[in-house]
């Protein structure tokens, strides 16, 4: 059923706009909006050797980036990342709590294609799901005809936030 | 054996004369056609969009030129020299587009690249640290990049003053002289270090998929190209009828 209802908006979605892509959320508002106008203060993961080698099977590529930036309020985690989908990056935030997705939001959007993940009926089905001890996500995620590529840089990005979580502090602290 | 038949078997004998030079001169094209679409079809696994082409009559072919004038600062790491959209550290090129340079600063072994919308972070072997733009709170319109005496790194954005933590994460008002800062400036490129870069920025445009897919429509033979290709399609159709027809007789 949840495929069909995502067959039946993608196409719907297909007709009605050639190209939805932009900027839907700043990632200013987005962490505003996760940690209620409080903000923490950023904090860096620098990219050790282990965490390299394992970022690039998820990715399918090294990362280009030599440390990544988080903002961590006890056991939540907010990212902003970037993936390629086809040629463009797409900017997503991701809030990992307690080693489980709260929030997957696509932030910017510049591919001519692919726009359909924005949608919450798309980015609805990462909430709760973690990470196995394979890298892959325990949740099934359905694709979008017409946005396979952006699809994968999503399921590839939430892998990623997951992965990275459990290198922080966070994934060790353990609420009173 | 009757004048009729005769008359029949020279036509037919004539056509399998034709038959045979337009079979061997669409061969050619056939061969071409045929290791350019498998190429193309396989364009993701052969990674071709990710090989660029280094030779120089190609490049000059597609009239790829490298821009003369470039950017460069020099510190006691090395250089960054900035030409068009491309980024060097020494001489290797980053991945990215990148626009005008405000300044290049070196602290604790990190080279700090200041653009206009954003400061860009370098190991001194040239990897890339982290990118800081708007989203990591970096003031904007930056026009200049330097230290100041007692060694922060201050930039000057919108007639501002802006200096920021050892880690590059939080972005604050500076408050101090002015005169004490010692603001980056570029230097000039000796030119045999130009040249050498403009060959590495040539060598960075033209993908190798780009070439297969000229050779396979014909684009890369100019404006006449693809009328070369319809041409030989043209002489494929007429191989497909002549064949089946020689074939069709034959049996009769």
């Amino acid at each position: 059923m949840r495929i069909l209802t995502a067959i039946v908006v993608s196409l719907m979605m297909h007709t009605s706009s050639a190209w939805a892509g932009g900027t839907y959320q700043t990632p200013e508002d987005f962490l505003h909006e996760v940690f209620a106008g409080n903000v923490p203060a950023p904090a860096v993961l620098w990219l050790t050797a282990d965490i390299r080698i394992n970022a690039a099977k998820i990715l399918d590529h090294e990362p280009d980036q030599l440390r990544m930036r988080y903002w961590q309020q006890e056991q939540r985690t907010a990212w902003i990342l970037d993936e390629i989908g086809k040629d463009q990056l797409i900017t997503t935030g991701l809030v990992v709590n307690a080693g489980r997705l709260e929030r997957v939001r696509v932030l910017i959007f510049r591919e001519s294609r692919g726009w359909e993940v924005r949608y919450p009926f798309f980015t609805h089905q990462f909430d709760q799901v973690g990470l196995t001890a394979g890298l892959k996500l325990d949740g099934r995620i359905d694709g979008i005809s017409g946005a396979t590529l952006s699809v994968r840089a999503l399921t590839n990005l939430a892998r990623l936030a997951l992965y990275l979580h459990e290198q922080t502090p966070a994934a060790q602290h353990v609420t009173p | 054996m009757s004048r009729h038949r005769r008359h029949q078997r020279f036509k037919l004998k004539s056509l399998y004369v034709w038959h045979r030079y337009i079979g061997l001169t669409a061969a050619l094209f056939v061969t071409l056609l045929s290791i350019t679409g498998i190429a193309l079809n396989h364009t993701e696994h052969l990674k071709l969009d990710g090989l660029y082409v280094h030779n120089a009559w190609l490049l000059d072919w597609y009239g790829i030129e490298a821009p003369t004038n470039a950017q460069h600062y020099t510190t006691s790491a090395g250089t960054i020299t900035l030409l068009d959209t491309q980024l060097f550290t020494n001489t290797q090129a980053l991945q990215g587009e990148y626009r005008d340079l405000v300044g290049v600063a070196l602290q604790n072994n990190i080279l700090i690249v200041g653009q206009d919308d954003g400061i860009l972070l370098l190991t001194a072997q040239g990897r890339i640290i982290e990118r800081l733009g708007r989203n990591e709170g970096v003031p904007q319109n930056i026009t200049r990049l330097g230290t100041s005496s007692d060694g922060g790194l201050i930039i000057e954005a919108a007639a501002k003053l802006f200096t920021t933590d050892a880690d590059y994460l939080v972005w604050t008002p500076w408050s101090g002289e002015s005169r004490s800062i010692t603001w980056s400036m570029p230097d000039d490129l000796p030119k045999d270090e130009l040249t050498a870069l403009q060959m590495r920025f040539r060598a960075h445009i033209l993908p190798w998929e780009r070439i297969i897919l000229d050779l396979h429509s014909g684009r890369i033979f100019g404006s006449w190209g693809p009328w070369l290709m319809d041409t030989a399609a043209v002489l494929m159709l007429f191989l497909a009828g002549s064949g089946t027809f020689i074939s069709w007789k034959r049996k009769r």
